[in-house]
């Protein structure tokens, strides 16, 4: 093949306008329709003579300008083999080192962050998989947002300064783990970036897509809950792109779709599911955690190997630590010896070889009749926990499916979303209560992050904690909420009464539990129901939530209300005196309580309301 | 469109077409420069409308435009779009496709260009949206051939219009963007100009975007406030709402809001719009001008500021909502000095000129581009070492420069395979199910074991845009070429076709003004109900009259006197 410049009748050069210049002249003497052939060797010699050239002039400076959609044309481009390789590597499907940051931030970070909350915390990030450093696209996108000048005349609503702010806001959210992160924030952040006027401008259009490409492939899977907003805004997924998909969109369409075989495993193929779960908790431990892991390492082997083959970005999601322990595990087997080594890797050959269910039912006869019998027993004795997370599933809460599984405080709207739902029954989500009771909101958040510090005594432990401290809150709230809405009172005093006579008639004791605000024995659901309504409504009033915790109050109650809770509790003045005061027989106390409540519900005047709301108010 | 006419001098004079959706243009190189060619009526534009009357003769351009609402079965516009595709167009109960008509539009502007040059003209260069794809192009090709001219080359629109601009001061010139939006069609090209040479670097568009799909806009927005029963069962209806809606389209373009005024079952229904609620109602239609210019510049490795200038063509950019779409997307004003529907004819005509080598143009080169993948399905092999069928192999990438030949090796997949499929497709999706299939070539192979034949596929583009495939076998030397069976129509059909088409009655040259006048006052009877119904009634039935005493003076007079009471019964007439 001889040589461009040979072609072009010029010597190596690396200014490009001297290549067009002779291929203008060379261009002008011959014609393309009747001499194709020579005008196409004329336009390879060009196109040739053109990118070394291009690369001589780039290669002083740094050659690694271009940018998201230059990265094909680079990689083309033999010496540009730094940013072409390292773009060539990550849809490989096997990820060594997945790229996220650390769990846990480290101490700096997290000082820094309470040092100052405002300034965005530079988080080390890990290599970057795909793209030119995240740091730069960004202060590119921001400052091109901020610099850009508005056309003259042109009516254009541009407020850069907004969408700045937003991204950089974002960027926090996703990359710091000292802030609150929050689904329904990041979203509102989202939508302020893609709704901005000067989204129109192609420029600042394509800046911010460059920055969502970015964090997103940085930000797995933080990032997630974008994912799917981000790509149809882009048209990422647009057929006529396909052939020239940068890398970068290819993966960041690939965790799309492994997002959602993650979200479907829950409920597809318990087993893989079930293998993924191993790796998304805390790697096991002991001896137990050691035979448990003999059994079950063919299946999570199987379960890597097919997460690197079709699903390399949910690798991301696993517990790394987790990850490395089975690993080890594995490869530990594998080199066992006799007959250790032979066992596992026959095994393991079989679970390959075959669809995965075969392969399951096969080991399941093989092995579950010796372990039927001794097998079980001595595994539950170790280990009676996870035993019932081998048998059966573990109901899970009954929400939606949004995005990935979020595990415990990750997501402070995802983690309040489930608190409650169990408390509203459903009606309440986290977004509305940031809309209707900011300060409930900002109450929770607090409760949030208290039980977050509990989480050494395990994640489910401060679950219960932050549940419990919700329901706390809640009644409180109920009771102060009672307070401003009289129809919430009287429907408050009508569910407290009949939930009072409920665990009258289980025993008078139950009774006085509940008054003293215990919880004991069981609920209909009726009640449960009713109950979740009121917290609902009382949460939509807007009353926020008082500091400290609750106590009772005295109250004073007008003469014929008292006569006439003492006719319906059947008591006479002095017994009901001391039942008031919580004295007496359990059955006393009960009725006097029941019979003052009655009394005053039934007036519905202004005497009652006032006796109904110092009885429950707080 | 090129028509070689040999001149006086023994040098040949240049012509240029540009067949749009909306009107058709037609020029050659003149004396230095390129000129329009006037039709009869006197205009440098002629609707691109076919007409049948009922005595059975063709009528083409303004006429049988203002005969579209009063005839609507009669009656054809906006055939470009379905150019290349076999759906029917019914004239008066006779089906044409859509390449026919188009080539009654290509001869009356042949007559036109005869005419004014005073000599036969036999072959031409036509132009097309950039995005027309191989089937398109062959289509409008056909139509050429059909009209009884030689189409010499096929020029891309917004190619065309880049040449009417850059040749105007022949200066170098950074990248600019050339946006096309036309009446049916929108391009997007990017140019750049050094040393004489026009180099289109990337081009990118959607055939189903143009000022049609405006007037639907308007058309919904009427539809839903006045409750038009618009559907099959009203043609009549829907063509004059059609007609409503591009006079208010129009009127939107100088004034912040227009009336929409239709007349229905003998009332007249009117609304006003505002170029707000047009702006919101056609969003949808803004936003999908963007896909295609985001891929010209990506593919040509530009930012939207290193883009010297936006040059606006095609008759829809004069809509301010699109001007201030551009604006909003370059953060600039463009360049909206070329005249948008005259320079695709000028730039035809530059094009005509560079093909016959002329002195004057020695010194200009012209590149362009296919602005589509090209390619067959193959089968790839994934880490499983399993098939999987559908996939597109691009033989010939988007944007490559033409003419442009490429050659790729494949190999059989089974053992003992007999032969081997190519089934072409032009696209950018990985599956071919996305893509547009072209053709298929089949090819016998020696049977050996699978991966063992190679056979070579060269894809061929010329430079108007026509794809030639050659599928090669080496071992055994057998070779075959592309054939596309269900468009490709066999010599003798062609022949009865061509044969048919003229014995079509072409209406007398000399009588189309008086025809487009008549037309004109029918339309205007139908659309006007009252005094103003009255009154083109009255003007109608006048110039019949005189047109039957045909005396040429009397005819002039009236005719003149009705266009002018018409001119300011409908306010201000477009093309």
């Amino acid at each position: 093949m001889t040589s461009p410049w040979e072609t072009l009748g010029i010597p190596p050069t690396g200014d490009v306008r001297t290549v067009r210049k002779a291929y203008a002249r060379l261009l002008k003497t011959m014609d393309p329709d009747s001499d194709p052939e020579g005008f196409n060797a004329l336009r390879q010699a060009h196109d040739r003579a053109m990118q070394l050239a291009e690369l001589h002039a780039a290669a002083p400076d740094e050659a690694s300008s271009a940018g998201m959609f230059g990265a094909d044309e680079d990689a083309q481009a033999p010496a540009a083999a730094a940013s072409g390789a390292q773009a060539e590597a990550a849809p490989a499907p096997i990820v060594p080192e997945p790229p996220r940051a650390p769990l846990e931030p480290s101490e700096a970070a997290v000082r820094a962050a309470r040092n100052d909350a405002a300034a965005p915390v530079t988080v080390p990030l890990p290599s970057p998989p795909v793209m030119t450093p995240s740091e730069d696209a960004i202060r590119a996108a921001m400052d091109d947002a901020v610099d850009h000048p508005a056309p003259a005349g042109a009516s254009l609503d541009r407020r850069p300064g907004a969408a700045s702010d937003a991204m950089r806001a974002l960027r926090a959210l996703v990359f710091d783990r000292a802030p609150l992160f929050s689904h329904v924030k990041m979203m509102a952040l989202v939508e302020q970036i893609l709704g901005d006027p000067a989204m129109q401008n192609l420029e600042h259009a394509e800046q911010v897509e460059r920055f969502f490409a970015d964090i997103i492939v940085h930000g797995v899977p933080r990032s997630d809950p974008m994912l799917d907003r981000v790509i149809g805004y882009f048209h990422w997924d647009a057929p006529a792109l396909e052939l020239r998909r940068p890398d970068a969109v290819s993966w960041i369409l690939q965790r799309a779709q492994d997002r959602y075989f993650e979200v479907e495993q829950r409920v597809q193929d318990s087993r893989i599911h079930r293998c993924l779960r191993r790796l998304r908790e805390p790697p096991l431990k002991g001896l137990s955690g050691r035979i448990e892991s003999w059994f079950a390492a063919p299946h999570v082997e199987r379960t890597i190997l097919q997460l690197q083959v079709y699903h390399p970005t949910a690798l991301h999601s696993l517990n790394q630590e987790s990850y490395a322990w089975w690993m080890r595990r594995i490869q530990q087997q594998h080199d066992a010896g006799f007959p250790f080594g032979v066992l596992y890797r026959t095994r393991s050959d079989e679970i390959r070889s075959k669809r995965i269910y075969r392969a399951a039912m096969k080991s399941l006869s093989l092995l579950a009749v010796p372990l039927l019998v001794g097998g079980v027993y001595l595994y539950a004795l170790f280990h009676p926990l996870r035993s019932a997370s081998l048998t059966g599933e573990q109901p899970t809460v009954l929400r939606p499916v949004a995005a990935t599984p979020v595990p415990p405080f990750e997501d402070v709207d995802h983690d309040l979303d489930m608190v409650l739902y169990q408390y509203s029954g459903g009606d309440l989500t986290a977004a509305e209560v940031r809309n209707v009771n900011p300060a409930l909101y900002a109450r929770l958040t607090r409760e949030w992050t208290a039980a977050k510090g509990q989480q050494q005594a395990g994640p489910a432990v401060a679950f219960q904690v932050l549940m419990t401290a919700t329901g706390g809150v809640l009644r409180d709230l109920l009771g102060r909420a009672v307070t401003r809405d009289d129809a919430l009172l009287l429907d408050y005093a009508g569910h407290y009464e009949s939930r009072l006579r409920w665990a009258e008639r289980a025993s008078p004791e139950e009774c006085v539990a509940v008054l003293s605000g215990q919880t004991v024995g069981t609920t209909p659901t009726q009640l449960l129901v009713a109950w979740s309504r009121l917290l609902t409504r009382a949460v939509r009033t807007g009353t926020p939530p008082a500091e400290g915790t609750w106590k009772a109050g005295t109250f004073t109650a007008p003469p014929d209300i008292i006569e006439d809770a003492m006719q319906r509790a059947h008591l006479d003045r002095a017994v009901f005196a001391r039942a008031m005061q919580r004295k007496g027989p359990a059955m006393g106390v009960c009725n006097a309580r029941i019979g003052l409540i009655d009394a005053a519900l039934v007036r519905r005047d202004k005497a009652g309301l006032t006796l109904l709301r110092a009885l429950l108010g707080s | 469109m090129a028509l070689f006419v040999r001149g006086r001098g023994g040098t040949f004079v240049i012509v240029g077409i540009d067949l749009g959706t909306t009107n058709s243009a037609i020029a050659r190189w003149g004396e230095g420069g390129p000129e329009l060619i006037p039709n009869s009526l006197g205009d440098v534009l002629t609707p691109s409308a076919v007409s049948l009357t009922e005595d059975g003769a063709v009528l083409v351009g303004r006429a049988a435009r203002d005969r579209q609402p009063v005839y609507p079965d009669r009656t054809a516009t906006a055939f470009k779009r379905l150019i290349g595709t076999q759906k029917p167009i019914q004239l008066g109960g006779t089906a044409f496709t859509a390449e026919e008509v188009s080539a009654l539009v290509l001869k009356s502007l042949k007559a036109d260009a005869e005419r004014h040059c005073g000599e036969e003209v036999t072959s031409a260069v036509i132009t097309v949206p950039a995005y027309f794809s191989d089937r398109q192009r062959k289509a409008t090709r056909r139509a050429g051939e059909l009209a009884g001219l030689k189409v010499e080359r096929l020029v891309n629109e917004p190619t065309a219009a880049a040449l009417a601009y850059g040749i105007a001061d022949r200066e170098d010139r950074d990248p600019f963007l050339v946006f096309d939006l036309g009446g049916g069609t929108f391009d997007v090209s990017i140019v750049e100009i050094f040393d004489g040479v026009i180099e289109v670097r990337a081009s990118a568009g959607d055939n189903r975007l143009g000022g049609e799909d405006f007037n639907e806009v308007i058309v919904g927005i009427a539809k839903e406030r006045l409750r038009l029963p618009l559907g099959a069962a009203h043609p009549k209806l829907r063509e004059q709402a059609r007609a409503a809606a591009e006079r208010t389209r129009r009127a939107l373009s100088e004034a912040e809001a227009a009336t929409f005024d239709i007349v229905w079952q003998d009332e007249l229904l009117s609304t006003t719009i505002t170029a707000e609620q047009f702006e919101t109602a056609a969003a949808p239609l803004l936003d999908r001008l963007r896909e295609p210019v985001l891929r010209a510049m990506r593919d040509s490795n530009l930012r939207a500021e290193t883009l010297r200038e936006i040059v606006l063509v095609g008759g829809a950019t004069r809509m301010p909502v699109v001007r201030k779409a551009v604006t909003r997307m370059f953060a600039r004003f463009p360049n909206a000095s070329i005249h948008p529907d005259h320079a695709i004819a000028l730039g035809a005509a530059v094009q005509a000129g560079l093909r016959e080598r002329r002195a004057d143009l020695d010194e200009i080169r012209l590149t362009d581009v296919c602005p589509f993948s090209l390619g067959i399905e193959v089968m790839t092999r994934d880490a499983h070492g399993r098939l999987h069928g559908g996939r597109f192999a691009p033989i010939l990438e988007r944007n490559t420069v033409l003419p442009a030949s490429r050659v790729h090796r494949f190999q059989t997949v089974h053992a003992q395979q007999r032969k081997v499929q190519f089934e072409i497709y032009q696209g950018e999706a990985r599956l071919v199910a996305a893509n547009i299939k072209l053709g298929e070539v089949e090819i016998p192979v020696p049977p050996r074991a699978a991966g063992e034949v190679m056979i070579d596929c060269r894809f061929t583009y010329d430079v108007s845009g026509l794809l030639e495939v050659d599928v090669i076998v080496p071992e055994t030397g057998e070779t075959r070429q592309l054939v596309i069976a269900d468009q490709e129509v066999d010599p003798g059909e062609a022949e009865a076709r061509r044969a048919a088409l003229a014995e079509l009655k072409i209406h007398p040259r000399d009588q189309a003004a008086s025809q487009a006048l008549i037309a004109r006052a029918e339309r205007c009877y139908e659309a006007f109900i009252g005094d103003r119904r009255a009154t083109a009634g009255d003007l109608l039935a006048h110039f019949e009259g005189v047109l039957e005493t045909q005396d040429g003076h009397a005819i002039a007079e009236a005719a003149a006197m009705i266009t002018r009471k018409l001119d300011a019964m409908e306010g201000e007439r477009y093309l």
